[in-house]
Parts: structure tokens; C-alpha cells; sequence
């Protein structure tokens, strides 16, 4: 049901249709986005040639494992580290050219919500005086008209008046993402980047904050990038999936295409790991095993080729030889592409076999 | 049947937190004493507004015949609490006189030392990298050198006045400020929250000012009441020599340099003010350790 | 002698004395595990799951201002009530533990073998040589790679989930009756978490140790365990086999719980269903169901006496006073987020 609101309001914006042969163009555009790092290590490349595009009303979800980079791509998203190469663009506007005065007044179209809820709000700052700042800060407003906008930004959360005099410390931590969240929304942004916003709570605390964010896409105009590493809460609200490793994208698509019918050995491994509460829980896990070898490598020297060669276990020569390119998957609706040589043979059950690891017997 | 384990000292974590000296002084303050010491305080500050109410003599009427009373004893004018000295003039009425500027200086100093030294912090710890180093070094460098002696060789040099010593003596605190204020910066610039407001669209002034500056006030202050007394210490001392604070002026530490030749035959003279500066200092300290144990167990 | 259980706690209390008044961070629970058998704990933060498992081996921070009462058996033996000295015998020894930060468990400054053999030394009075090639034995055995040469590496040089398989070879190295492992793959990543979910289960099995594992997660129960209790506010609310809570859970608590994670086969398919409210921070101690408040089933009685633990099926308990009439329920119409 509300699958068909998304598109309702996807349509209303006047977004490309969904059978569009390319990607929606929309309000945030990322283009070959890399970022590079100097560790202890020596150089290296976090995120390697990112491209993704949100339109409004669209929400995206970013998954993978620690160490994918897909953190670091928020960071890069909202100018926060420096790119080696590539663009954002917000609204049409190339963000990473723009002077530091003119970033600044553009950063209340887009805004973040952090991991985590405490350390992300000044301690010294009561609830109303941290949602007001985006307000005050970009000189949205006069006194009256901030208060009326944070009242509302308040309500739209779910944060009770009464707590607009306290400090972060006197909430609890669902409270704490509250503020966190109704801070982001307060100037009206385009783009909302959520860096892991539910990882840091608990269970019952975390299908509140999926609610709140769920309901705000619902209601504003919103674009949003939502980034997370447990699978069912990103599957829950996203319109369409990214998967990354290492730096790469390894697969994108509709949310549902790419849950149901995962084509890169890595986006089947990831989905079979997730533990589900049922009784067929560790035969799944068994196989999970089987997709996903061995240990992730060190971005300090990644492997030649295709990127999950090392624990893919229908790797061969080919794929450590060229680097897959990303290719579309056809018959659907031209949005699912994956970076694969051999996906075809894989699905068609005809892939090379499964190179034999010692640590396993099949169920 | 109840099993008890591991009861541990599980008193006052004002109490616990320090150690030493200061920590046991500060326990003996128990919960209640800090009000005393702050008691004290204002009435120096009391002392320093409306002196006359305090003083129970002209501390400027000279009295011949009431020369070098000791303690207790009482002239023609009345009861001389702390004595009087070579002129006559009564000890009490001259300390609690010389408490406006004793505070005065002591105050001021240190509140323009605080400003370089936040000012100086702020900036080497948010910024870090070259900026960072440079104002560390320089922080450093003047430490390295004998400050004190330096002092004395500028107001040598200069000749001593009060003017003089409100330069003269911040030098000597900014560096305690600025090496505090940027730990903290340090510290505070790798919270999230600060990568938020910047990503809120906050200005960099936005961000010391609103961001850094008041998480780190609270050390900022406690440090300010310990310095002060630090700073009267150094500016007794300075007076004591001779190149601070000049006649007619007075503050104690003057009062404790006019006293010296006549220790022998009126010992009251030197005593009694560097007792009052002595227990100024250690309320100030206590005080500012207390405020310190107390926040740092809330928070 | 036959028959007794391996482990047998009952009317544990573990009662925190802070500065804002005490805290019953357990209150009056009561389990026995058999040999060899696999138990899920699962509760939120403050439910109290992580403190029973360190009070079963007295394991508090010396600062805590702490009182606990009831028995644990282990054994035969009172762990409550033996002396520090026979204690440290079984932690590490009969008993194992692992944690969710194996970083903090383990010495930075001293090889992982060393540390394996150390143990080994201490409670399997093996010689230097011995210890030493068992702990590499003991490395190969949880799944790492070249153990030889990792075995002279350092604890910092291994990642999040080798660091784990570490933290398990050293808590099995003593042939272990129990492994307690308290949250061990929440810090993990998934593929991660798959594999050391398995490790603990073939451990368990070709050991025959006993398995007590503590999550906030179902689903990592459902892949490691036979038998699962839920705790909230300090007390066992329901205890069930994890095969037979899939269609039977019965406790309002665990119903919620299990409906609110979003479920991975279905689409978007509006709202979830939170709990509302959080949990409560003092843990239990009060004279009323804890989880009253949050619950769209509560009625007079639950805000007035504690529920107790009554058996609503084979191995069933549930502590809620609509347990008989919830379980009469669900065997006639499935749970609403069981679809097919």
C-alpha cells in the first residue's frame, strides 16, 4: 500500500517513470564519487568511483559491511571530507565547487542524521535551542516564525513538548535520534543522509525511529539516502538498494528486486547471513558460508580485477584479470545493474563451481 | 540468605577522584564547607566595593603617638584590632583597604591571561596542524623562560606600575589557560556533534563560540578562581621586591614588604597580611578543586 | 548421578546500590540448563541478561556496589558461596566466557598462543611445550588460517571476527561443561556473524559443552539454540524450545519483540509495530508486571500483582496473567505476523 504512495509521490514530483532506460537524474546526483585516505598503512581508496542518484520523494538504501566505504560516502556526499575526484550535485548545483561561504548556505537543503544520537547534539544545548540552530544559523526566519517551525519539527518526530527545555542528557537515547532527526528536517532540506540512524539503539527503540522516518518521507518532499548495515530495516524503507564492497558499488536495484533475487554471489552472501528468526535459521547460515569466504582484504592492497574475487567462490582467472564493469540486468526495469563478469552463468545455475573449502559439508 | 560481594568505598566520588593533599582537604570540607569558603569570598569582594563599611579606622590618619601598637591594644581612637604600625595607621582599616586593588589586579590579570589563553587554545585546538604549533611553541617558549625574572627586569626597567602589571602578569597565566582549553579542544573537536554542526551549515566562529567555548567554560572557570590566587602570589611577590604596586597604593603584598624591616619589633606587620594572602590562596584553590571533583563526578 | 542438570540457578538476585537508589538488576530468576543443552537469552539493554551471566561467576567490577542472593549450582556446587580461589578455578576452567568485545578480554601486549598456553598451564597443568602446541591446535580448531605463525602475533593485528574465533579458542581451551557468550557477534558484521554462529554451534556439539548465548537478536537464537527465555526488567517473562516460540509466543513482551523487527521476506508493508514507552532503568523490584505500562493488553490485576510463571505448554512458561486464554488463542488462529 504505501509502496504505491512512494510512486504516487514519485509521479507527482515528475520524476522519471520507473521504465525510464536510465537511472532517475533527481535532486542529488553522484558522479564517480572517490575518496582517498592517508592511514598508518599508506594511501587508500575508500570510496572508488561511486555514482548514485536520488529523486525526490526516493529513498535509497546503502548497504554493506564495515569497511565498504558507504560511511565515508555519506561524508563525502555532505562535503564534510574532500574528494580526489568526481561531483555531487544538489539541486543541479556542483557542491564540491562551490567556495566554503557558498557550501555553507547551501547546506540546509541537504542535512544528516548521525549513528550516534548523544555525541551528535551539544551537550550544553537544550532540545529547542539545538532544532532551532539549522534555522538561526542560515537566518531562515525571525523569532517567532523559528519557534513555530521547531514546534512543528518537534511534532512531526514525536518529541513531547515538555522536553523542549531539557538537555540531551536528560533523554533517552530514542529521544536523543528524535532531536537528531527533527534537527535535520527543520530547514526544509531536499536530501536527507541517514548515517546508520538506528544501529545505536535498542530493539524496541529502533521500530519507533524507523516509524518517525518513515512517516516524514511520507509527508515531506524528502530524498533519502539511508545507510545501514542491517539488511531488514534498509529492505523495510527503501525504494531501491545499493550494496556496496570495498569502495564499489557491487549491485544496485529496486529494494525488492535485489532482496528477492540478488545476482552478485556477494549480495546473496550478505542476504543469506542476516539471521532470521525461523527454523530454517542455520541451514541458511550454512549456506551464507559457502558465498562468502575467507576474510575481507585490506583496502591497503585490494585485490586486481573484480573486487570480491578473493571470497567469491565462482572466482577465476578472468575476474583477476579485468575489473567487471557495471552491467545492466535485463528484462527488468533497466534500474538493477551489477559489477559481475560471470551473474548470467550463476543464476542460470551453470556458474563455475564453487571452489571446494575445506571448513565445509553441506546441510 | 543474602551473599554480600565486594562492598567498596563508595563515598563521595568528590572525594575519591582526588588524591593527595588536596584531595584530603577537600574531604575534610565535608558537604556543607564550601559554603564557608565562599563566605569568605564575599566578603573580600564586600571589602573591595564598600571598604569604609569594613574598616573600622581612617586607614590613612597617621597617629604618632599610637605607633607600633601591638595587636589587641587600643589608642585614643579606639581598639586597634591587628595593631598599628610605624605611622600609626591602623592594620586592619590598611588590609581591608588594600583588598580593592590586591583583587583588582589579581582579577583582572588573570581574566586577561584567560582571554589570550582560550582565545590561543581554541584556535591550536580546533585548527590543529601549523596554526596548532606555532601558538604551542610560543606557549611553550615563555615557560621555558624564567618568567618571574623577566617580570622583575620589564618593571625594572619600565618602572613599576599598576598598568604595568596588568601586562606583566597575564604573561604569566595564558599559557595554563591555552594548554587546558586546547586539551579540550582536542578532545571536543572528534565529537560528532561538532562534525554536525558543521554539516548544519554552521560557521567556524559559530562553532568555537556556541560549540567549543561553552563545553569547555566549565574548566575555564575553575581554573580562573585557581589562577587568581596563583596571580596574587606572583603579584605580592613582585611588590615585595619592590617593583609592583608603589605607595600610596597598597595591597597586601605591599603591606607584608612594608612590614619586613620592622619584623623583629612589630611582627604583626608582615604576619597578619601574609596569613590573610595564605588563606585567600588556599580558599581559592580548595574552592576551585572542589567545583572541579564535583563537575567531573556529574559529568 | 544422572538427571541433574549441569546448571541450576534459583531466586538469583543481583541488586546494584547506586547514587539514585538501588537498582534490581535481576530479580528472582530461576533456570536450569542440562549438559550439553543450548539456551538463548534474550532481553534488551537493562533487561537484566548480561548481569545474570556475570553473576554466575561473581564477575562485577570491583567499584560496583553490588549484593547477590539466591544459589547457582553448578556442578553440585554452590558458585555462590565457594570461595574466591575455587571460583577462579572454574571461570575459565568448567565455565567459559566470551564477550562482546573480545578486545577488552584480552591482553594487547602478549601473543594470542601465549595467552592460549597461559591458560592451558594454569587450570590443565600442561607443560610449556604441550601448552604451546595445543594452543596452535586450538587455533586451527576455530578457524584460523596458518595458526602457527598468527599464534605469535598480537591481539591488535587480528580483525573484529579472528578476534572472536580467538576469544572462543581460549574460553574452550579448558575443555569448558558451559560457554557463556554474551553478545558475541554484536559488534560483527554479518557475513562475520554467520560464521562464528556456526563455529559456537559445532563447538558446542563436538564438545558437548553447554551453550548459554545472550542477544537482543531472535534471529541469532533461532540459529544456535533448542531453547530460549526472554527476560525484561530482571525477570524471566517466557521461556519456550526456539521451534515452538515461532508459533507459540505467549508473553505480550515476546509477541512484541518478535513482530517489531522488520521482517526480511515482506516489502515495505506499512508501519512497524513498536513497544511503546522504553524500558524501565531501575530493572524490576516493583510490585506490578514491569511491562504493564507498555502493554496494549494490560487490564487492572497486571498494575496491581506480579504475574508468575505458570506452564501454558510441553516446556512452556509464561509469566503474564493472560497466558492460560493467550495460549488457548494462538493454537486456534496464528499469530498475526505469521503470514504465509
Amino acid at each position: 500500500m504505501s509502496d504505491a504512495a512512494v510512486v504516487g509521490a514519485t509521479l507527482e514530483t515528475g520524476s522519471p517513470e520507473p521504465e525510464a532506460a536510465t537511472e532517475p537524474r533527481g535532486v542529488l546526483e553522484v558522479d564517480d564519487v572517490a575518496v582517498e585516505f592517508d592511514t598508518d598503512g599508506g594511501r587508500i581508496t575508500a570510496v572508488d568511483g561511486v555514482s548514485l542518484h536520488l529523486a525526490t520523494g526516493e529513498t535509497v538504501g546503502l548497504v554493506g559491511e564495515s569497511g565498504c566505504g558507504k560511511s565515508t560516502l555519506a561524508r563525502a556526499i555532505l562535503q564534510l571530507v574532500p574528494m580526489q575526484r568526481g561531483s555531487v550535485r544538489l539541486e543541479g548545483t556542483d557542491l564540491g565547487a562551490l567556495p566554503r561561504r557558498e557550501l555553507r548556505r547551501m547546506r540546509h537543503r541537504i542535512q544528516m542524521v548521525f549513528q550516534d544520537p548523544r555525541g551528535s547534539l551539544d551537550p550544553r544545548m537544550s532540545v529547542s535551542t539545538l532544532i532551532g540552530e539549522p534555522l538561526r544559523v542560515h537566518g531562515i526566519g525571525d523569532r517567532a516564525s523559528r519557534a513555530r517551525a521547531v514546534a512543528e519539527a518537534m511534532e512531526l518526530v514525536g518529541l513531547p513538548t515538555a522536553v523542549a527545555d531539557r538537555l540531551p542528557s536528560e533523554l533517552s537515547g530514542g529521544q536523543q535520534q528524535r532531536v537528531g532527526i527533527a534537527r535535520a528536517i527543520v530547514t526544509d532540506p531536499a536530501v536527507l543522509v541517514c548515517d546508520e540512524p538506528v544501529s545505536a539503539l535498542d530493539v524496541s527503540i529502533q521500530a519507533q525511529i524507523i516509524n518517525v522516518l518513515d512517516e516524514l518521507r511520507d509527508e515531506l518532499d524528502l530524498a533519502m539516502l539511508f545507510i545501514a548495515h542491517d539488511l531488514s530495516v534498509v529492505r523495510h524503507l527503501s525504494d531501491r538498494v545499493a550494496v556496496m564492497y570495498l569502495g564499489q558499488i557491487v549491485e544496485t536495484g529496486t529494494a525488492s528486486e535485489v532482496f528477492t533475487e540478488p545476482r552478485h554471489p556477494y549480495t546473496q552472501g550478505l542476504i543469506t547471513s542476516v539471521p532470521r528468526a525461523d527454523a530454517e535459521s542455520a541451514a541458511r547460515l550454512q549456506t551464507a558460508r559457502r558465498l562468502v569466504l575467507g576474510e575481507l582484504p585490506s583496502l591497503l592492497d585490494p585485490p586486481s580485477g573484480c573486487r570480491y574475487r578473493t571470497r567469491c567462490p565462482y572466482a577465476d582467472d578472468e575476474c583477476a584479470a579485468t575489473e567487471p564493469p557495471p552491467e545492466a540486468v535485463d528484462h527488468t526495469d533497466g534500474l538493477h545493474s551489477l559489477r559481475c563478469h560471470h551473474w548470467r552463468d550463476i543464476a542460470a545455475g551453470s556458474g563455475a563451481r564453487p571452489s571446494s573449502n575445506s571448513q565445509e559439508h553441506a546441510p | 540468605m543474602g551473599v554480600t560481594v565486594a562492598k567498596r568505598a563508595g563515598e563521595d566520588p568528590a572525594r575519591t577522584s582526588e588524591h593527595g593533599v588536596w584531595g584530603r582537604l577537600i574531604g575534610m570540607l565535608g558537604s556543607r564547607g564550601w559554603i564557608l569558603l565562599v563566605l569568605f569570598l564575599v566578603l573580600l569582594v564586600a571589602a573591595s566595593i564598600v571598604p569604609d563599611v569594613f574598616a573600622p579606622h581612617d586607614h590613612e590618619s597617621q597617629n604618632l603617638r599610637s605607633r607600633l601598637l601591638a595587636p589587641g591594644e587600643s589608642s585614643s581612637e579606639g581598639l586597634h584590632l591587628l595593631g598599628t604600625d610605624s605611622l600609626g595607621r591602623d592594620l586592619f582599616s590598611r588590609m581591608v583597604v588594600g583588598t580593592r586593588l590586591t583583587m583588582f589586579i589579581a582579577v583582572t590579570a588573570t581574566l586577561i591571561g584567560a582571554a589570550i589563553g582560550v582565545l590561543f587554545g581554541l584556535l591550536g585546538g580546533y585548527f590543529g596542524g601549523r596554526t596548532d604549533r606555532l601558538l604551542m611553541r610560543l606557549g611553550e617558549a615563555q615557560t621555558a623562560m624564567p618568567m618571574f625574572l623577566v617580570a622583575i627586569l620589564l618593571l625594572s626597567l619600565l618602572g613599576p606600575s599598576v598598568g604595568i602589571l596588568l601586562v606583566v602578569l597575564p604573561c604569566l597565566v595564558w599559557p595554563i589557560f591555552a594548554r587546558v582549553v586546547r586539551a579540550e579542544a582536542l578532545r571536543l573537536r572528534e565529537e560528532t556533534f561538532i562534525e554536525a554542526s558543521i554539516a548544519t551549515g554552521c560557521s567556524t566562529s559559530t562553532i568555537l563560540g556556541r560549540h567549543l567555548l561553552p563545553n569547555v567554560a566549565p574548566r575555564i572557570l575553575v581554573l580562573c578562581v585557581v589562577e587568581i590566587g596563583h596571580v596574587m602570589l606572583s603579584e605580592a611577590g613582585l611588590s615585595f621586591l619592590g617593583v609592583g604596586v608603589q605607595p600610596p597604593d597598597t595591597t597586601w603584598g605591599l603591606l607584608i614588604s612594608e612590614g619586613r624591616p620592622l619584623l623583629a619589633v612589630a611582627w604583626w606587620l608582615t604576619i597578619l597580611p601574609g596569613v590573610l594572602l595564605g588563606i585567600t590562596v588556599l580558599v581559592l584553590n580548595l574552592l576551585g578543586r572542589y567545583w572541579e571533583a564535583r563537575s567531573g563526578a556529574a559529568g | 548421578m544422572s538427571g541433574m542438570p549441569l546448571l541450576d540457578v534459583d531466586d538469583l538476585q543481583v541488586t546494584f546500590d547506586t547514587a539514585s537508589g538501588p537498582v534490581h538488576a535481576v530479580d528472582g530468576v530461576s533456570f536450569t540448563m542440562a549438559p550439553g543443552e543450548s539456551l538463548g537469552v534474550v532481553g534488551e539493554s537493562g533487561s537484566g541478561k548480561s548481569v545474570t551471566a556475570r553473576a554466575l561467576l561473581r564477575l562485577f567490577a570491583i567499584t560496583d556496589d553490588v549484593r547477590v542472593s539466591g544459589s547457582v549450582h553448578f556442578d553440585g556446587v554452590d558458585l555462590l558461596r565457594v570461595d574466591e580461589r575455587r571460583l577462579r578455578k572454574v571461570r575459565g576452567g568448567q565455565i567459559g566466557m566470551i564477550f562482546q568485545d573480545p578486545l577488552t578480554s584480552l591482553n594487547p601486549l602478549m601473543a594470542v598462543g601465549e595467552q592460549i598456553a597461559e591458560s592451558l598451564r594454569l587450570h590443565r597443568g600442561m607443560g610449556r611445550a604441550e601448552a604451546a602446541s595445543e594452543a596452535v591446535e586450538l587455533l586451527a580448531r576455530v578457524g584460523i588460517a596458518d595458526p602457527e605463525k598468527r599464534a605469535t602475533e598480537l591481539p591488535s593485528s587480528f580483525s573484529g571476527g579472528m578476534r572472536q574465533r580467538v576469544m572462543i579458542s581460549l574460553a574452550i581451551a579448558c575443555r569448558p561443561r558451559l560457554l557463556i557468550a554474551d553478545e558475541p557477534t554484536t559488534a560483527l558484521d554479518v557475513t562475520v556473524q554467520a560464521e562464528i554462529l556456526l563455529l559456537l554451534d559445532e563447538l558446542r556439539r563436538s564438545e558437548g559443552m553447554a551453550l548459554m548465548l545472550i542477544t537482543h537478536d531472535f534471529g541469532v537464537v533461532a540459529a544456535t539454540c533448542d531453547d530460549v527465555q526472554v527476560m525484561y526488567a530482571g525477570k524471566l517473562v517466557e521461556k519456550a524450545s526456539m521451534a515452538h516460540l515461532f508459533d507459540r509466543a505467549n508473553h505480550p513482551y515476546t509477541e512484541g519483540l518478535l513482530r517489531l523487527v522488520p521482517r526480511f521476506e515482506d516489502a515495505h508493508t506499512g508501519r512497524l509495530h513498536p513497544i511503546p514507552g522504553q524500558p524501565p532503568i531501575t530493572g524490576g523490584g516493583g510490585s506490578s508486571c514491569a511491562f504493564a505500562p507498555r502493554c496494549d493488553h494490560a487490564f487492572d490485576r497486571c498494575h496491581q500483582e506480579i504475574p508468575p510463571e505458570v506452564a501454558v505448554g510441553p516446556e512452556h512458561l509464561s509469566a503474564c496473567w493472560l497466558a492460560a486464554d493467550r495460549a488457548k488463542d494462538s493454537t486456534e488462529a496464528g499469530r498475526p505476523w505469521r503470514r504465509a
